[in-house]
């Protein structure tokens, strides 16, 4: 209870709070921009955080970062172009419900799905993070390997009509991920010699080409009398938003808990964890017509909470053994670090104000994102107004600034574009994206894990079935694609007789 | 026309601030950081700018370029226009030789001055059977085949090389022993306290969320003295009776063929920057610890680094 | 541009034998039994099997479409301009940037692209100004992003905040 009072003299700091709402609407402007990230977001506040207090270092790291998340659903749902990349799995659905006239359901969804997946994984953060931490040790490079093949079996069911399409799209994916350095031996490869290329492709640049670029190729050649009907009008955003959330309750605590193990995993982070969520919840709704509103919304409420939720999810081995969840948590660390608060489980003894301050502020974060939230919906808005012919090139700079921005090499602008066109010829050809960008992602943590767990056994396969925890992954991993495997077959021996 | 009108106007600026002519540096000057923001080179690195934009007077940038594994920040350092205005972060390079990634040298830099050095040290889970680094190295002998020794980040880099050099000078056959590349300290932490792998290499810093939480321990430390911060952390002289000093080391250097005025003035820059308080305090607080170097020390470290790497590389079976 | 599946799959069978013909050549280095080639080769082989499904289910249908489908845009001249607009604006960018500087190259990105679109020069150039200036202000001035700055690096110490 002294723990909860001084926790909230500290809240109570002017200066921080100032600090709160100042990232707040920082996070807000750069999520809400496509081509620019939230891991742009939190690199770019790292010059200026590092020499301020901790707590409030760390408040606007948290602050911007969630308040990015969730805005990277505006432009999604507005223009089809997701602001950041966690937003991606979900935005064709956003965008079909925004020219449907239910832009205000979409963007409402979205925002109290981020709020609840937020406040849920801050709940478990301050209840939980060391027993969960605890969990999180118990993973070595094979059990990652089997979670991470689990969650590339997600592709088909993210994976659009075509199923053979969508597997295509998944070994490109993992084809382009190969590209760099071998991440065991740190061999190059289809490399040619050239030194940029030795580290890959680079995420961001390439999520950048594959969702702005070539959304913005698609609409430079839309017919001109189109524009008219891009300008929704967005309507109320909150109004009745209590009731749907109680009536997705079980969507928003599926996302919500995928979200946080998702997060608490080094290695995946915002993106994948809105990618899982939307997958398990579009297999969920076997049976059901995918396209219909309802559907619609509980894929968007689901995975909309799973990203948001993610965030402190990655706090979670963090704070308690200093390991890095993802890049934003890699920052977060070091500024840990540089200001004497060190994290690790001692942590919670020797300084339980500053760390359950540090915990609170995703609530305080989380709360704060209602209003700002609305707010920063209606300016986007208002946004809208400006001619499309306008807003492409100046969404076209913002790309090349948030590629430059991330990788700091004009290598990286160029990157944008040659994806940019690939992704547009993809789409044309109704090869999905979805499946490819998991490929990309989890290529290399495959492949790692892999070759690492071979080395290990001096090529054995046995050392992925010998401990109990990879066991158990194992039969998850393989039952599921059983499952999967015998489901198609009887969907296929029940369509026979209609087809004939 | 208006494009025209707007482009000579930018050059009337620059050619005005171009003519005030004045002593180095006259314009802010940029660090580029072989590595992501967030890591050890970053954090160091942007601790000492702090005191070098005091000390210069002009805004220092920092500029991450961490792509593969440092390769493209390092050659962005060797390939800068030499004249003090890019320069860069050097830390030990000669690994990526025998891997085929790049060939550094000492002759692409101009070395200024090292500003940091953290010793690596040998750590077990706490399960292991092995108290101190002798009963383990005498282990390792008996059977190097049967051991597995996680690097932290990429093989044959800052935290292995050293530890190999000492297995090495204590008669262990090193190409046997399973070296297991990784993403980095943090995720090969876990696989240390996941029982993945019997030892690992890595700062005690970097440990030292784990060590607190009773989850990995460390043998020894690879420093001829006892490292501030850590001063129940036996050093290699303790228990082998040998005094090793291996790590990684982190310098300002820049391109080849930078005016000696210009270096003068950096080193005295840096020189001043790591005595004083405030960079003391600020690297203590971190867990870095502080080791200034001239230029010329700075280069013979690196000529000393390229051979010592060179032989525990060969020694480990690189290249073959 | 829709190509028929014959094509698509003939694609990824290409991709497949390159990454399979590149991962041949990646040694094993010292004593690991799976080299980086081994994943390459996987990837590889998977995207000839399935590029070969593709091709084949695609040839049932061959007869009845057309190998190539232009879209409508591309049968104009202007469809072309303003598609290749943006990938030119872009390269434009990356080849004049560091000599010509950030805001330079900005507004001359902003005048390629609404010139396209028809906007004339005594709009796009002050739109473009703009744009430029706020950009420097706010990513080069403020966040400190390394964007070149040209010819007003000698003063650029000015422009840092």
């Amino acid at each position: 209870m002294v723990i909860l009072t001084d926790v909230l003299g500290v809240l109570l700091d002017v200066h921080l709070l100032l600090v709160i709402v100042a990232s707040a609407i920082y996070g807000l402007v750069l999520g809400a921009i496509p081509g620019l990230t939230a891991l742009m977001a939190t690199a770019l506040l790292v010059p200026v955080v590092m020499f301020m207090e901790p707590v409030p270092a760390i408040a606007a790291i948290i602050t911007s970062s969630a308040m990015a998340i969730f805005a990277g659903d505006i432009p999604g749902a507005l223009m089809r172009m997701p602001g950041t990349p966690a937003s991606a799995a979900y935005t064709d659905d956003a965008y079909s419900l925004t020219r449907d006239g239910k832009a205000g359901l979409s963007l409402g969804a979205g925002l109290f799905s981020s709020v609840l997946g937020g406040l849920l994984s801050a709940l478990v953060l301050t209840l939980a993070a060391p027993n969960l931490a605890e969990l999180a040790l118990q993973f070595s490079s094979v059990e990652y390997f089997w979670l991470t093949v689990l969650g590339l079996s997600c592709a088909t069911f993210v994976g659009g009509s075509s199923l053979l399409k969508g597997v295509a799209a998944l070994l490109f994916g993992l084809g382009l991920s190969t590209i760099g350095m071998d991440p065991v031996s740190g061999t190059p490869r289809f490399t040619f010699g050239v030194t940029n290329l030795l580290g890959g492709l680079g995420l961001i640049p390439l999520l950048i080409g594959v969702f702005a670029i070539s959304e913005l190729l698609r609409t430079v050649t839309l017919p001109a009398t189109g524009e008219r009907q891009a300008r929704p009008a967005v309507g109320s955003i909150s109004a009745g938003m209590g009731r749907l959330m109680w009536h997705h309750r079980f969507e928003v605590l599926r996302g919500s808990t995928l979200g946080t193990l998702v997060g608490a995993l080094p290695g995946a982070g915002a993106d994948i964890a809105a990618w899982i969520a939307y997958a398990v919840t579009r297999r969920s709704q076997k049976g059901k017509d995918p396209n219909a509103v309802e559907q619609k919304v509980q894929r968007i409420v689901s995975a909309g909470a799973a990203n948001n939720a993610s965030l402190g999810g990655a706090y979670i081995p963090a704070t308690v053994f200093g390991i890095p969840g993802d890049a934003i948590t890699a920052i977060v660390i070091s500024v840990m670090f540089l200001k004497g608060l060190n994290p690790g489980p001692t942590i919670f003894l020797n300084n339980p104000t500053a760390i359950y301050s540090i915990f609170a502020i995703f609530f305080v974060a989380n709360i704060l994102m209602i209003p700002l939230g609305i707010l920063c919906i209606r300016t986007f808005g208002l946004i809208l107004k400006v001619p499309r012919t306008y807003l492409t090139p100046i969404i076209l700079l913002f790309c090349i600034v948030g590629a430059f921005s991330v990788e700091n090499t004009l290598f990286a602008v160029g990157i944008i574009a040659i994806v940019g066109l690939l992704g547009y010829f993809m789409e044309a050809n109704d090869i999905p994206m979805a499946p490819a960008v998991l490929g990309l992602i989890l290529g290399p943590v495959i492949e790692q894990t892999f070759m690492t767990s071979m080395l290990k056994s001096g090529g054995e396969v046995s050392v992925f079935f010998d401990r109990p925890l990879a066991i158990a992954l194992a039969v998850a991993t393989l039952g599921s694609w059983a499952l999967a495997g015998v489901l198609k077959l009887v969907d296929a021996a029940k369509a026979r007789p209609v087809l004939t | 026309m208006r494009i025209s009108v707007l482009a000579s106007v930018l050059l009337a600026f620059a050619g005005l601030a171009g003519a005030a002519q004045a002593e180095y540096p006259e314009r802010p000057v940029t660090i580029i950081v072989p590595a992501a923001a967030g890591g050890g080179g970053d954090t160091t690195t942007r601790i000492l700018a702090r005191e070098l934009k005091e000390i210069l007077g002009q805004p220092i940038t920092i500029v991450n370029q961490g792509q593969g594994g440092g390769v493209v920040g390092l050659t962005a350092i060797k390939n800068a226009t030499p004249d003090g205005y890019t320069v860069g972060l050097l830390f030990p390079y000669a690994g990526y030789k025998a891997t085929g990634q790049a060939d550094f040298s000492a002759k692409d830099f101009t070395p200024i001055a090292n500003f940091n050095g953290d010793s690596s040290s040998l750590l077990v889970g706490s399960g292991s059977r092995f108290n101190d680094l002798k009963t383990a190295l005498e282990a390792i002998k008996a059977s190097p085949g049967s051991f597995k020794v996680h690097c932290s980040g990429g093989c044959g880099s800052v935290w292995d090389i050293p530890v190999a050099g000492m297995m090495l000078d204590y008669g262990i056959d090193v190409a046997a022993i399973k070296w297991v590349p990784g993403q980095g300290a943090a995720p090969g932490l876990i696989e240390l306290a996941a029982g993945g792998v019997d030892f690992q290499t890595a700062s005690l810093p970097e440990a030292s969320a784990l060590m607190s939480a009773g989850r990995v321990r460390p043998l020894a430390v690879l420093s001829p003295e006892p490292v501030p911060g850590f001063p129940n952390v036996a050093t290699t002289t303790q228990t082998i009776g040998v005094a090793v000093d291996g790590g990684t080391w982190r310098a300002i250097g820049g391109p080849a063929g930078l005016p000696g005025d210009v270096v003068a003035k950096l080193d005295a820059a840096v020189a001043k920057a790591t005595a004083s308080a405030a960079y003391k305090d600020a690297m203590a607080k971190a867990n870095f610890g502080v080791k200034y170097l001239n230029g010329k020390q700075l280069e013979e470290l690196m000529l000393r680094h390229e051979k010592d790497t060179a032989r525990v590389m060969d020694a480990l079976g690189y290249g073959k | 541009m829709k190509v028929q599946d014959v094509l698509v799959g003939l694609f990824f069978i290409v991709i497949g034998i390159l990454m399979i013909g590149h991962a041949a050549e990646l040694k094993p280095p010292r004593h690991l039994k799976f080299g980086p080639g081994f994943f390459p080769l996987l990837i590889g082989s998977g995207l000839i099997i399935v590029g070969g499904v593709i091709a084949l289910l695609g040839l049932r249908s061959l007869r009845t479409e057309p190998l190539w489908h232009r879209p409508e845009w591309s049968r104009t001249r202007q469809g072309w301009v303003r598609f290749c607009s943006i990938p030119a604006a872009i390269a434009l960018y990356v080849l004049i940037v560091d000599a010509a500087g950030f805001l330079l190259t900005a507004v001359l990105v902003m005048v390629l692209v609404l010139a396209v679109s028809g906007v004339p020069l005594r709009r796009s150039v002050p739109a473009g100004a703009v744009t430029a200036v706020v950009l420097t202000a706010i990513f080069a001035s403020v966040l400190h992003v390394p964007l070149p700055w040209g010819p007003l690096q000698n003063i650029s110490g000015w422009l840092l905040w």
